[in-house]
């Protein structure tokens, strides 16, 4: 929601949220795939 | 590098649409998007589940003169695509042959396929009266009327949300259908009445709809429809 609301990057998301960037990515990849799955059902 | 792995290519098509990706990533899948059928489509299932969460954004104002730098851009003289050149070149016509014909119709097949889609599009918020806190969000255009809930609302027990449009000016709803439990309305046509300045309201009837073709229960949702 912070990505896509606020029109945040990656980055910007990790800076906004004090975690690694690394972290960040994962995290949104984790997110969609598994909101992909749910919204498929 | 594009994926082919479903799972990668969907979720790079997700990046893409909630705008995370960095600019030279971004690019290349917008390039990618022309040629490349799945990515198109995870694009736009992306597209379709995530824009409704915009409406989430608390409004901003433009900084002043942005009207002026967007008018200032588009009123430059825009040059025009060669395709119609070739399409409105008399002498091309004058001196066709069954062959030149064929060249032409393919040109022009070309044409018409590469002309970007084009014709009105509206959007409406709903919300109940009085209130701020958008419920619905219509989106239509040529290829028909999209509803769908933003937030959870369901009718009350055996009860059925219809939708109705209000062309501007006139009193007498018309039904668009009942709105399935799922909270997602479709129709492939764009209904007549909807058009820049009609209204589009969701009433709360028995299961099935209403029995009169008018609304019988009350307004929940409510909405004005709006060019863009």
């Amino acid at each position: 929601v912070l990505a896509f609301v606020d029109g945040l990057s990656h980055s910007e998301v990790a800076e906004r949220v004090r975690a690694p960037l690394g972290s960040v990515k994962s995290w949104i990849r984790r997110g969609l795939l598994s909101l992909r799955r749910c919204l498929q059902r | 590098m594009i994926p082919e792995n479903p799972d990668d290519l969907h979720i790079l098509a997700g990046e893409y649409v909630l705008g995370v990706l960095d600019e030279p990533d971004a690019s290349e899948v917008a390039g990618a998007l022309a040629t490349n059928i799945e990515l198109r489509r995870a694009v736009t299932f992306w597209e379709e589940h995530l824009h409704p969460l915009s409406e989430l954004a608390s409004p901003a104002e433009p900084p002043p003169g942005t009207w002026e730098a967007i008018e200032a851009r588009v009123t430059k003289p825009i040059p025009r695509p060669a395709a119609s050149r070739l399409w409105n070149n008399i002498a091309l016509w004058r001196w066709s042959t069954a062959g030149f014909a064929a060249a032409a119709a393919a040109s022009l097949a070309l044409w018409i396929v590469m002309t970007p889609a084009s014709g009105p599009s509206f959007v409406a918020v709903l919300h109940p009266p009085q209130q701020d806190q958008a419920g619905w969000v219509a989106t239509a255009g040529r290829s028909g009327l999209v509803v769908r809930a933003v937030t959870a609302a369901t009718p009350p027990t055996d009860r059925s949300f219809e939708l109705w449009a209000i062309a501007p000016g006139s009193t007498r709803p018309r039904s668009l259908g009942v709105i399935p439990p799922n909270g997602e309305l479709k129709l492939s046509l764009l209904p007549p009445d909807l058009r820049d300045g009609a209204t589009l309201a969701i009433s709360v009837e028995p299961i099935g709809g209403s029995p009169t073709h008018q609304p019988t229960g009350p307004v929940v949702f409510v909405g004005s429809v709006k060019t863009v």
